[in-house]
């Protein structure tokens, strides 16, 4: 469902530098650039108390990224389909991490709260109506009260 | 001079026909509809001896009554055409009543006017005088005419045609003839059975030939110019004719309009029972009854069904054991039927989700009443916590507070959920609308566009399924908040609820109508 564009990479927030060599690995190497691209995930994933992976054309984001903004949360959010050919391997990783996601094939949204992987949006609302969401947040400290 | 005069009434009068056949172009349809009516319906005999020469007269009245307002158009006749008509009706009247007894009640094939009467008819009505009896009767019989036969293809021939006093009645009934059929079978809003069609033609041919009678003859120059009172009794004889044909061809649109009244009344009823019978789950598999089911829907409704009927029994279940104060551990095992009969049902809908999520978003599934609540293909979670709140009055202050926040957390799902929606409508919208509408299916990317456009409308599938699942999840959290026996009162309310809903829907659909 998501249309990746081809744009220009953007330089992303906690100040990993996103490099555009995602379409030349040998097959060698794929193992280790795939480690690379976890690293990079779990680097930009711990960059704030709350990460939101995310593509601007997604309505689904859109949920996700309302219900947190409502409860006075100011998430991280990456549109990986303005991060080019990085925001293609980010997608694969999150595809691996995340595997049977509810939302029609597209694998985003993403939420990691305090560095570690909440799910997608079904996961979010669960936690959110069983009452364990607020807690987490407030625990990673995206939320004060 | 004489012919100048002519001339120039002859094209003012046309502009009148125009303008009066808008007025009585409401006249005209049922008018058409009226003569359809007596083609297919099989009237009794006694029809005919029905007298409403009120009736025929008030119809005849609003006839005038246009007439008036285009008559007194037709630039400075300086005649009284008013009194004149007025005298006329009364006469229209003792004719009316004495020509319906006259007239045998059966459908005519053949004209009965003799050649030599319809010569005479001819004659009555000449075009060419300028007196006010033949302006203001020649156009009412123009006006009659053009309300007969639509304004189609043949009105080209209606409106006087330049004198042509050469023409044969003859010829110009052959004339009538041709355009009546012709109109006849350009009318598709009435499109006629194939059987009546011959016998219905004719019969307004014979309608149309008394009333277009002397319209096409230029020959009878015969009248003088007169100024109120009319004389001319073959006027009024054919006068007399036209209200007969017209009081008949209301009472057939009255009988036609009953007709369908009561076809529609029965289609109606039938509608009902077909919903009552599915929502009492006696739903036959398979039969298409409600327009275009898809397989999946089908097989839903059936689920569907069976599953109402055991929700019927759960709540039996549940009231008996709240009423016999069961040892919570049966009670227990009582509620845990319960949920799994919920989980259920939304296992049953992520089914058909796959398949056809519009039938669940429409909810076709579900009775009226139900559908009035509808959020996204099923219940609102937070309208539920509403009605189950104040049901479950007993609540320690624990389970009060973990209720509220049960309830403002859905409603804060909802809200982001509900707004997601919003945007993918938008954008769905946006979609569809890219371009230039103007062009048709001619723009550049039209199946590009189209391709987007079903991304997008997928899209709608996940959010129906995360409104399904925030209704699951809201039902398990409110299980676990509650006692066992609070939990049961908490499953009775909500089956009863919507029990009553349903039974609503029954009570709606058979309410008595006028």
């Amino acid at each position: 469902m998501m249309r990746m564009q081809q744009q220009q990479v953007v330089a992303v927030e906690g100040g990993v530098v996103v490099s555009n060599g995602g379409g030349m690995e040998s097959p060698d190497d794929s193992s280790s650039s795939s480690a690379i691209v976890y690293e990079r995930v779990a680097a930009m994933a711990s960059g704030s108390a709350v990460v939101v992976f995310s593509a601007s054309g997604c309505c689904m984001c859109h949920v996700v990224k309302r219900l947190l903004l409502g409860l006075g949360v100011g998430p991280a959010v990456y549109e990986l389909d303005q991060l080019g050919g990085a925001g293609r391997e980010i997608q694969a990783a999150l595809a691996q991490l995340l595997p049977g996601s509810s939302n029609g094939g597209a694998v985003v949204p993403v939420v990691f709260v305090g560095g570690r992987l909440l799910g997608g949006v079904d996961k979010v609302m669960a936690c959110h109506i069983n009452g364990s969401l607020v807690p987490l947040l407030k625990d990673a400290g995206a939320l004060w009260l | 001079m004489v012919q100048g005069e002519e001339s120039s009434w002859r094209m003012a009068s046309a502009h009148d026909h125009e303008r009066a056949a808008v007025h009585l172009n409401q006249a005209a349809l049922p008018y058409h509809g009226g003569v359809q009516a007596h083609a297919s319906a099989a009237l009794p005999a006694s029809f005919l001896d029905f007298q409403p020469a009120a009736a025929a007269a008030a119809y005849f009245g609003e006839l005038e009554e246009a007439l008036i307002h285009g008559a007194a158009n037709a630039g400075g006749v300086g005649h009284h055409p008013g009194s004149m008509i007025t005298s006329d009706m009364h006469s229209a009247k003792s004719a009316a009543a004495g020509y319906l007894a006259a007239r045998p009640p059966t459908l005519e094939i053949f004209p009965s006017w003799p050649m030599r009467h319809q010569q005479q008819l001819h004659s009555g009505n000449s075009q060419q005088s300028v007196g006010s009896t033949t302006d203001s009767s020649s156009a009412r019989n123009t006006m009659a005419q053009m309300e007969l036969v639509s304004p189609g293809p043949a009105s080209s021939i209606r409106p006087s045609p330049p004198s042509s006093s050469e023409q044969q009645p003859q010829q110009q009934r052959q004339e009538v003839m041709m355009v009546t059929t012709d109109d006849y079978s350009y009318k598709p809003a009435f499109a006629p059975p194939p059987a009546t069609l011959a016998a219905a033609p004719s019969f307004q041919q014979q309608l149309q030939l008394p009333l277009h009678g002397g319209d096409h003859d230029k020959r009878k120059h015969g009248l003088a110019r007169k100024d109120g009172k009319l004389v001319d009794s073959k006027t009024e004889r054919r006068l007399a004719q036209n209200r007969e044909a017209a009081k008949k061809s209301r009472l057939r649109k009255k009988a036609y309009v009953q007709n369908l009244e009561t076809s529609r009344v029965r289609l109606q009823q039938m509608e009902q029972e077909l919903q009552r019978a599915r929502s009492q789950g006696t739903f036959l598999g398979g039969c298409s009854g409600s327009g275009d089911l898809s397989s999946g829907a089908a097989v839903f409704d059936m689920e569907y069904a069976r599953w109402l009927d055991d929700d019927g029994k759960r709540l039996a279940e549940l009231r008996g054991a709240l009423q016999a104060h069961l040892v919570d551990g049966n009670l227990g095992l009582i509620v845990e039927e319960c949920m799994r009969h919920y989980d259920e049902l939304f296992g049953l809908k992520e089914e058909l989700a796959r398949s056809d999520v519009f039938h669940l978003l429409t909810g076709s599934w579900a009775t009226p009443a139900e559908r009035c609540f509808f959020w996204i293909g099923g219940f609102r979670p937070s309208d539920i916590l509403k009605i189950l709140i104040q049901q479950l009055d007993p609540l320690t202050e624990q389970q009060l507070m973990g209720i509220y926040g049960l309830k403002q957390s859905s409603e804060q799902a909802e809200e982001a959920l509900a707004q997601g929606l919003q945007q993918l409508h938008q954008s769905l919208a946006d979609t569809v609308a890219a371009g230039t509408l103007n062009e048709g299916a001619a723009v550049p990317n039209y199946m590009g566009l189209m391709a987007i456009a079903l991304d997008k409308l997928a899209s709608l599938e996940g959010f129906y399924q995360q409104a399904d699942n925030l209704r699951k999840q809201t039902l398990h959290q409110m299980r676990r908040i509650l006692t066992t026996r609070q939990a049961a009162r908490c499953f009775l309310s909500i089956g009863e609820y919507y029990r009553r809903l349903r039974a609503l829907s029954n009570l709606w659909a058979s309410r008595p109508r006028e």
